[in-house]
C-alpha cells in the first residue's frame, strides 16, 4: 500500500503527478482549440503522460490513481480516432480534477473514481 | 479485475491455450502422456484434464514405477511430481534423460518453486518444463501443447551447456540444453506473471473488503443517533456512497398502506452532476422490476441486476429487513463491476441495519409521540387541577413526609400571610401554628402532631381550631385531613384542605348578636330579658323566698308625638340618648333593656317593694330630665309598670304581661308615673314614696328634734353623760322614732344630712346647757353604719370646733354590727377620733356579731349592754347570763359597762349586783326635749340610783 512508502517517496511522487497532470491539462487547452489535423501531436502526448503517470501509481501502490490512467487513456486513444468533443473534455476534466484526491484516496473518492471509470468504458457519443 | 487484463494478454500471448488445435485433435489421440504423482487424487485430477483435453494418459505411482513404465512403453510426453517416494521426480528425470531410448521423451516437473535448488536440479536433471502448483489447467494444457508442438525442434537441436552456479555459497555445475534453459525461463516468467496478477486481485479484494467493513462501521457508527426516519435515511445513504462500487442510492420505506416511500436520495458527485448518464433521481413507489420482485418477496436477498432496463444502470436492491419483516427497500447504484458475494453479504446487514434503525427511530418517533401526547394531557390535567386548586376558596396545603410544605395555594396565602414560595419548603409547624389561648399558648398544632405520627386508619381527619397567621391574627380554620402511603406504608404525602371560617365566625358572633341585642341602642333586646329574668328567678335568694323577681316596663310616653312629629331619626336619637341614661344600670343584678319598640324594661331583684320603687323613681327622676335634640329640648314623659315574681307570675310571659298592664295603668294615670301590678304594693310604695318625700324636707322644715336621756353612775349615782336621740316630728302622723326613718334615711342617702344635722345640734345643746350652768357632762350621738366613714372624722372635728364643744365631751356611739362591717377601716377611723379626745362607744353590744379579737383591737371607751338583755334580766336567767358575760368581757378589755333599758329599781341591784357600771333607762329618765332635760339634770337625786 502507498502508506507503506516513505513520505519523502510519496512527495516526490505528488510534485510528479502534479507534473503530469498539468502537462494533460495544457494539452488539453490545446486540444480544446485545434483542428483535427493538429491533434495527433497532443493526444500522443497525453497518452504518453498517462502511460508514465499509471507506472509511477503502480509503483507506489496507488491502484486508483493507476486504474483512471488507465482509463483515460483508453478514452484518449479513442479520442484520436474519433476527435476530442465536449462530453470527452468534460470527463478528462472530472478526472484531472478527482486525480490529486487517488494520492490518498477516500472511500468516496474510491467510488468517484469507478463511476468516472465506467463513463470512460461507456465512452462517449460522437 | 478484468480492467487489468491487457497485460496478462501481452504475456498469455506465448502460450495461449487455445493456439494450434482444440482438445480431442487427432493428434492429440496419438498422444500419450504419462503421469507420475504418488498421490492417486491428484494423479487422478491431472489424469481428468488432460483426457479431456483429448490425450491418452497413463498413471505411474512414483519415479521407479514411471521409469518402468515409460521403458517398457515409451510415452509423448512425461509429467511428473517431484517429491515422491523410492525415486523422485528428478531422479526420475535424470534416468530418462541418460537412457538413448527415452532422451527426447520432454519431461514436466510440477513444483511448487519453493526452493531455487529445485531450478538448480531441474536444470540438472535435464527437465524440459516447469509446472507450478497448484496449476491453472489452461496453463498446464497450453504448456503441454507448446512442449509438444516444439518436440522436433528440441530434438534436432540438442546443445549441451556447461554452467558454474554459485548459490548459497556452494557452487553447481549444470549441465543442460539451451532449449531446456529458454523453457524453464518462459515458464518461471510466466509464473511470476500470474503470482503478480493473483497479488493485485488480492490486493483490491482486501482494499475492497477494508472499504467494506471500513462503510459497514461507519454506518454502525452513523445511524446510533438517527432518531427519525429522514435521520436514518439520510445519514444512511451519506456512508454507502463510501461501500466500495456505490455511486448512488435511495431509500423508501414501506407506510402502513403497503405503499413505497421515497425517504432519501443521493447520488454520488462524479464531478459531471447526476443524471447525465440517464440515472434519473429515484421516487415513491416501485421504480423497476427488481424493487417490485423485492416488494413481492422474492428474493429475500440483494442482488444486482444488470438487466433491468428500468433504471438504466446497474443496481442493487437490498431488503430493509428486521427479521419481522421488511420495512423497505434500498437501491444502490453500483459500477458496472458486480458486486461480490462478500459484499452482498455486509450489504444485507446493512439493509437490516438500516431496517432496525428505521425501526427504532419508528418506536422512538411513536415514544415521543406518545410523550408528548401524554404530557400535554398531564399538562392540561395539572393545569386544570392547579387552576381549580389555585382559584378555590379552600386552603389547600401538601406536607411531605418529612413534614415539609409541598404545596401551598393562594387561600393559604390569604388565611396565614405566607407567600408560597416561603412556605413551601418549610416545616408545617412553622407554618400552620396553632393557639391555644392564654391556657395552652402556640404550638405546631393539631396538623403538624398529625403530620408527625398519622393515625393508622387512613380516613380524613378532621381539625378545628384557631391558627395563628403570620401577622398574628388569628383565623379560625376546620381542617380536613388525609395522606397517601407509599407501597411500604410510610407516608408520602399529607394533603389537608381547610376552610377558614374567621369571617364566617364573625358574621355568627354578629348574627348571635344581632339577635340578642337591639342594632339601635345597644341594649339587651325581649329574648336576654327572658333569659336574665329565668337566671334571676333561679337565684337561692329567690328560691328560698327572701327576695323577689322585679320586672319594670319602661315607656316614654311622648316618643310617639316626637316620631309622628319630628320623624324617625328623632324618635331614634331619642330612644338612644334614654338607653344611654338606662344602660349604667346594668350591673350586678340588674339588666337593662329593649323589648318592644318603644319600651325598655329593667330586671332586678329587691327584697320587698319599696326597692322595686326605689328603682322606678330613680329611672322616672333621670329619664325626666329633658333631652336636647340639636338645640331643642325635648320631654319624654316616662311611665312604668311593674310587675314581681313569684307573686304576679311564675315566668317571664306572666311577669311581662303584669308589668305591661301596670304600665298602661301608669300611663292613664293623672298622678303617679310608676305602678305595681298589684294595686296594694302601689297603696305601700306611694306611701313609702311620700314619706320619703316628706323626710327629705324634714330638716329643712325643722321637723327633726333631738330627745335627750341622762346615764348615771352605779356606783355614785351621779349624772355621768347624756345620750341624743333624734325624733322626727311628722305633721300628720307626730313624733315618729329613729326606728321608723333612719332606715329610709340610710337607703335614700339622707341620713348623711340628718347625722350631721343631729350632731351639730347636740353639741349646740351640751354648749347651751352649760351655759345654763349645768354642769357639763359628756353628750352621746349615735353614727349611723353609712356615716361611719372618713368623712366623719371631718365632720366631727368641724363641729366641735364651730360649736366649741369639748372633745371628751362628745361621745360617739357605733351599733355593734357597724363596727364589724369593715374592721380595720373602724380601726383606723377610731383611731382619728380618739385622737381627738372624742369618746367612743359599742351600742346595743350584744345584738350582733362581734369578733373579739377585732373589738379587742378597737380603741373604745364603753360597752352599752342591749336593753333587750336588760328587760327581763330579772325574771331570765339567760339574759342575766349574757349581762354578766358582757359585764366581765366589757372589763377584762378595760372598758366601761353601761346598760340600756333600766326601767326598775331590781334592774338596777342586779346590774350593780353583777358589776355594771353605768345605766340608762326610764328608771332615770326618758328621752325629753333639751329644755326637760335640763330639768332633770338640776333635778336629778344620786342617792336613789346609787348602788
Amino acid at each position: 500500500m502507498a502508506n507503506e512508502h516513505n513520505d519523502a517517496l510519496l512527495d516526490l511522487f505528488a510534485r510528479e503527478c502534479e507534473g503530469h497532470l498539468g502537462a494533460i491539462r495544457a494539452a488539453l487547452v490545446e486540444l480544446a482549440s485545434a483542428d483535427a489535423a493538429t491533434s495527433g501531436g497532443a493526444t500522443a502526448r497525453i497518452e504518453a503522460t498517462l502511460h508514465t503517470l499509471a507506472g509511477a501509481a503502480r509503483a507506489m501502490e496507488l491502484i486508483d490513481l493507476e486504474y483512471l490512467c488507465r482509463a483515460l487513456e483508453n478514452l484518449a486513444h479513442a479520442g484520436a480516432d474519433e476527435g476530442w468533443n465536449a462530453p470527452r473534455l468534460a470527463l478528462f476534466d472530472a478526472a484531472l480534477k478527482l486525480a490529486p484526491e487517488l494520492l490518498a484516496p477516500t472511500p468516496r473518492a474510491r467510488n468517484q473514481m469507478m463511476a468516472l471509470a465506467a463513463r470512460c468504458a461507456a465512452g462517449v457519443p460522437s | 479485475m478484468n480492467a487489468i487484463g491487457p497485460v496478462i494478454k501481452a504475456a498469455g500471448a506465448l502460450m495461449e491455450p487455445g493456439a494450434g488445435d482444440g482438445p480431442g485433435a487427432p493428434e492429440e489421440g496419438r498422444v500419450e502422456i504419462l503421469v507420475v504423482e504418488d498421490s492417486a487424487t491428484q494423479a487422478q485430477y491431472l489424469a481428468q484434464i488432460l483426457e479431456q483435453a483429448g490425450y491418452r494418459v497413463r498413471l505411474a505411482g512414483n519415479g521407479r514405477e514411471g521409469l518402468a513404465a515409460a521403458r517398457a512403453n515409451p510415452p509423448t510426453l512425461i509429467v511428473s511430481d517431484i517429491a515422491m517416494p523410492e525415486m523422485d521426480g528428478f531422479a526420475l528425470c535424470q534416468e530418462v534423460k541418460r537412457d538413448a531410448l527415452l532422451r527426447d521423451i520432454p519431461v514436466i516437473l510440477l513444483t511448487s518453486l519453493s526452493s531455487l535448488y529445485d531450478v538448480i536440479k531441474g536444470l540438472d536433471s535435464g527437465a524440459d518444463n516447469f509446472l507450478r502448483k497448484p496449476y491453472d489447467s489452461a496453463y498446464l494444457l497450453g504448456r503441454i501443447r507448446y512442449i509438444l508442438a516444439n518436440r522436433a525442434l528440441r530434438a534436432s537441436e540438442r546443445v549441451q551447456m556447461g554452467m558454474r552456479i554459485n548459490l548459497g555459497g556452494q557452487t553447481h555445475f549444470i549441465t543442460a540444453e539451451r532449449q531446456q534453459i529458454f523453457d524453464l525461463l518462459i515458464s518461471t516468467y510466466e509464473e511470476a506473471i500470474q503470482m503478480t496478477e493473483q497479488l493485485k486481485a488480492q490486493q483490491v479484494r482486501i482494499t475492497s473488503s477494508y472499504q467494506s467493513l471500513e462503510g459497514l462501521y461507519r454506518i454502525a457508527e452513523a445511524l446510533n443517533p438517527a432518531l427519525t426516519e429522514q435521520a436514518v435515511g439520510e445519514l444512511a445513504l451519506e456512508r454507502l456512497l463510501d461501500f466500495p462500487g456505490v455511486v448512488g442510492a435511495s431509500l423508501k420505506l414501506v407506510d402502513a398502506d403497503g405503499s413505497l416511500r421515497l425517504v432519501a436520495v443521493r447520488d454520488v458527485d462524479d464531478g459531471l452532476g447526476p443524471g447525465q448518464d440517464g440515472a434519473a433521481l429515484d421516487g415513491d413507489g416501485p421504480r423497476c422490476d427488481c424493487e417490485r420482485r423485492l416488494m413481492r418477496a422474492e428474493p429475500r436477498r440483494p442482488e444486482t441486476i444488470l438487466s433491468c432496463a428500468e433504471r438504466g444502470h446497474p443496481h442493487a436492491c437490498i431488503p430493509l429487513d428486521t427479521g419481522g419483516g421488511t420495512r423497505g427497500v434500498l437501491c444502490l447504484k453500483t459500477t458496472e463491476r458486480r458486486l461480490d458475494e462478500e459484499q452482498f453479504q455486509l450489504l444485507a446487514t446493512v439493509g437490516s441495519q438500516i431496517g432496525v434503525a428505521v425501526e427504532r427511530a419508528r418506536l422512538y418517533e411513536t415514544m415521543e409521540t406518545r410523550v408528548r401526547e401524554r404530557t400535554a394531557a398531564w399538562q392540561g390535567e395539572r393545569q386544570l387541577l392547579s387552576a381549580v386548586v389555585n382559584t378555590s376558596g379552600a386552603l389547600v396545603c401538601m406536607v411531605d413526609g418529612e413534614g415539609l410544605i409541598r404545596l401551598f395555594n393562594p387561600a393559604c396565602e390569604a388565611a396565614l400571610g405566607w407567600r408560597a414560595e416561603e412556605a413551601i419548603g418549610r416545616p408545617c409547624g412553622e407554618v400552620l401554628r396553632e393557639d391555644h389561648g392564654e391556657a395552652g399558648g402556640l404550638d405546631a398544632g393539631g396538623l403538624a402532631r398529625l403530620c408527625s405520627n398519622p393515625p393508622a386508619n387512613d380516613g380524613p381527619v378532621q381539625l378545628r381550631g384557631q391558627w395563628r397567621s403570620r401577622d398574628g391574627t388569628l383565623r379560625a380554620i376546620i381542617w380536613s385531613a388525609t395522606w397517601f402511603r407509599r407501597e411500604d406504608g410510610a407516608v408520602e404525602y399529607f394533603v389537608c384542605t381547610g376552610v377558614d371560617v374567621t369571617e364566617l365566625r364573625g358574621a355568627e358572633e354578629k348574627l348571635r348578636y344581632m339577635s340578642r341585642f337591639d342594632a339601635l341602642t345597644g341594649l339587651p333586646n325581649r329574648l336576654v330579658m327572658r333569659d336574665r329574668v329565668r337566671q334571676l328567678q333561679e337565684q337561692d335568694g329567690v328560691t328560698e323566698g327572701r327576695q323577689q323577681v322585679g320586672l319594670l316596663l319602661i315607656k316614654p310616653e311622648r316618643l310617639r308625638v316626637i316620631a309622628e312629629s319630628l320623624g324617625l331619626e328623632a324618635e331614634q336619637s331619642m330612644l338612644r340618648q334614654a338607653a344611654g341614661r338606662l344602660a349604667h344600670r346594668q350591673r350586678g343584678g340588674v339588666s337593662v333593656g329593649r323589648v318592644s319598640e318603644r319600651t325598655f324594661a329593667i330586671a332586678m331583684l329587691g327584697r320587698g317593694p319599696e326597692d322595686f320603687a326605689g328603682m322606678a323613681r330613680q329611672v322616672l327622676a333621670e329619664l325626666s330630665l329633658p333631652f336636647l335634640l340639636g338645640e331643642q329640648e325635648l320631654y319624654l314623659d316616662p311611665a312604668i309598670g311593674i310587675a314581681l315574681g313569684p307573686n304576679d307570675g311564675d315566668d317571664y310571659d306572666a311577669i311581662y304581661r303584669g308589668a305591661d298592664a301596670a304600665l298602661r295603668r301608669a300611663l292613664s294615670s293623672k298622678s303617679e308615673r310608676y305602678e305595681f301590678y298589684r294595686p296594694a304594693l302601689n297603696q305601700d310604695a306611694h306611701a313609702r314614696f311620700q314619706f320619703e318625700n316628706a323626710l327629705r324636707g324634714a330638716i329643712e322644715r325643722h321637723e327633726l328634734v333631738l330627745h335627750y336621756q341622762v346615764q348615771t353612775s352605779i356606783a355614785t349615782g351621779a349624772i355621768i353623760g347624756v345620750e341624743s336621740l333624734v325624733r322626727w316630728q311628722h305633721p300628720e302622723q307626730g313624733l315618729i322614732g329613729p326606728g321608723t326613718f333612719i332606715p329610709l334615711a340610710e337607703e335614700t342617702g339622707m341620713i348623711l344630712a340628718i347625722g350631721e344635722w343631729v350632731l351639730r345640734c347636740a353639741c349646740e345643746q351640751a354648749m347651751a346647757w352649760q351655759r345654763e350652768g349645768l354642769p357639763p357632762v359628756p353628750v352621746s350621738v349615735n353614727l349611723s353604719a353609712r356615716q361611719f366613714s372618713e368623712h366623719a372624722v371631718g365632720m366631727v372635728e368641724r363641729i366641735l370646733a364651730e360649736t366649741g364643744l369639748a372633745p371628751r365631751l362628745l361621745e360617739l356611739e357605733l351599733t355593734e354590727s357597724a363596727s364589724m362591717e369593715e374592721p380595720e377601716k373602724t380601726i383606723e377611723i377610731l383611731r382619728q377620733i380618739k385622737a381627738m379626745g372624742v369618746k367612743v362607744a359599742i351600742d346595743d353590744f350584744g345584738t350582733g356579731y362581734s369578733n373579739l379579737s377585732y373589738l379587742k383591737r378597737f380603741p373604745l371607751d364603753k360597752l352599752k349592754l342591749d336593753q333587750s338583755f336588760v328587760r327581763d334580766i330579772v325574771t331570765g336567767q339567760h339574759d342575766l347570763s349574757i349581762a354578766r358575760a358582757v359585764i366581765a368581757m366589757g372589763h377584762s378589755l378595760g372598758l366601761t359597762v353601761i346598760a340600756e333599758g333600766v326601767e326598775g329599781a331590781e334592774q338596777l341591784d342586779l346590774l350593780a349586783a353583777n358589776g355594771c357600771d353605768e345605766i340608762q333607762g326610764y328608771y332615770l329618765s326618758r328621752p325629753v326635749d333639751g329644755a326637760a332635760c335640763a330639768a332633770v339634770m338640776r333635778t336629778h337625786q344620786p342617792d336613789k340610783f346609787r348602788r
